[in-house]
């Protein structure tokens, strides 16, 4: 009796280990050389994007130079240009200026691995679309224009606009008249009133009397979209 | 017999002693299973990285063109030529132009088996549609219309309590939506389990209808700047 127990439990104490080694080994497999490897890996690829973004903005700027020598000739190639530049800043393309609000959204460490802002993202869609209603001009997300191809999701605990993930403090600033936007956001029991009082965080409206808002990449080329009649 | 068992407890005590030093191994490593989750998050973030730089690497290809061809500009009509095709190209992507393609048509009504009682989550809201619409753009939606509205960079989309504004007309249920795009992507990103719309008939019983189109047409913005 007592020898099948011992027998018994030898047994179970192998499975347990068994498990736990094809486990470790599963992961050492995935990731050879640990966490901090794969953390320079990241931070080389932020690097190596940030570069690029430069190039882009330089591109850019020959580019802008470049349209700039043809405006001395036609006055249609200069309303052309003119009007170019103009879709361009709605589109986001270009930074950006004048008069706005900031609004500041902060969370504190009441859930450390939760996000509160990151499981109600329909939130920000709805603070975009009363600053829209007051007629802001251009907004972003902290530093990341909001146009008419972006996206605010939630991946994994954390929100990713654009693509780009961000996190806590949340900045909208939106350019506008300062004082309709601000009023727009700060009806009692709005937007504002709501992320305050039903999620419980902090949030702070600053009107601003001049702030530049950054500009995006072109995205990727279109696909599916013709010109229609 | 006696023998026996002492050669199993033998054997199992050398595994047993193996399978430890192997994970005492690997948790010097510093690799532990509560790290798995935070290194698949880092992945994710890599890939998000990585896909974004690919994006960057277009534009850039984009924009060397774009730069020849001012370069390679000989006279004042051609310079025109170019100038009118880049100004229709940005009046297309800022939605001011009649645009058509193949992509998804989306009808959201609200739930029609209520009776008398009609609560709040039985009715299409602006959110819902924020939603949507957000989760099309997620899919790499090109253009969408919400009730023949286009949806640009700063449309408004607000309730007006049993109306719903885009931009600056009224609309009722039900809301008709085009989306051009990749089809296929387009329509898993409304019907998936899960997926926002998804939930919104089988959770809250609303009416979804989506079907696929290979030539849809959405007219352009009207509105003021």
């Amino acid at each position: 009796m007592k020898r099948r127990l011992v027998e018994g439990l030898l047994i179970g104490v192998l499975c347990v280990v068994g498990v736990r080694v094809a486990s470790q080994m599963e992961i050492e497999e995935r990731y050879p050389y640990g966490n901090e490897a794969l953390l320079q890996q990241i931070q080389t690829l932020k690097n190596e994007l940030e570069d690029r973004q430069e190039t882009i903005l330089v591109l850019q700027n020959e580019n802008d130079f470049l349209r700039d020598q043809t405006k001395t000739g036609d006055e249609i190639a200069n309303q052309y240009i003119d009007t170019i530049e103009q879709l361009e800043l709605r589109l986001g393309y270009r930074k950006a200026k004048g008069p706005g609000v900031e609004v500041t959204i902060i969370e504190d460490n009441l859930y450390p691995n939760m996000s509160i802002m990151a499981e109600n993202t329909d939130i920000l869609h709805d603070v975009i679309s009363y600053l829209n209603v007051a007629d802001a001009e251009a907004v972003e997300i902290n530093g990341e224009r909001y146009t008419s191809r972006s996206e605010i999701l939630k991946v994994g605990e954390h929100i990713n606009v654009n693509g780009i993930s961000i996190g806590s403090p949340i900045v909208i600033r939106a350019i506008g008249d300062p004082d309709k936007l601000a009023a727009a956001l700060e009806l009692k029991g709005g937007i504002l009133f709501a992320i305050e009082n039903y999620l419980g965080l902090e949030v702070s409206v600053q009107k601003l009397n001049e702030m530049t808002l950054e500009s995006l990449a072109p995205q990727q080329a279109d696909r599916f979209l013709q010109g229609g009649s | 017999m006696k023998n026996k068992q002492r050669m199993f407890v033998f054997i199992a005590a050398i595994v047993l002693g193996f399978c430890l030093i192997w994970i005492v191994r690997v948790q010097e490593a510093r690799i532990s299973e509560s790290q798995k989750a935070e290194l698949q998050r880092l992945e994710s973030r890599m890939e998000v990285i990585a896909n974004l730089i690919q994006t960057r690497e277009q534009t850039l290809k984009e924009r060397k063109e774009v730069l020849l061809s001012y370069q390679n500009l000989s006279d004042q009509r051609e310079t025109l030529t170019y100038l009118e095709d880049e100004l229709e190209h940005k009046r297309i992507l800022s939605g001011r132009e009649a645009v058509k393609g193949p992509g998804i048509l989306i009808k959201v009504n609200d739930r029609s088996d209520t009776g008398e009682q009609v609560e709040m989550f039985d009715l299409v809201h602006n959110t819902d549609i924020l939603n949507i619409v957000n989760d099309l753009r997620a899919a790499g939606a090109e253009a969408i219309s919400i009730e023949g509205e286009r949806v640009t960079w700063r449309s408004k989309i607000q309730c007006g309590g049993p109306i719903i504004w885009v931009n600056d007309e009224s609309t009722t249920a039900p809301f008709v939506m085009k989306v051009i795009g990749e089809p296929s992507v387009l329509y898993a990103a409304v019907t998936a389990p899960n997926t926002y719309t998804e939930l919104l008939r089988s959770v809250y019983n609303l009416e979804v209808l989506v079907r696929v189109s290979e030539n849809l047409e959405i007219l352009g913005y009207e509105g003021g700047e």
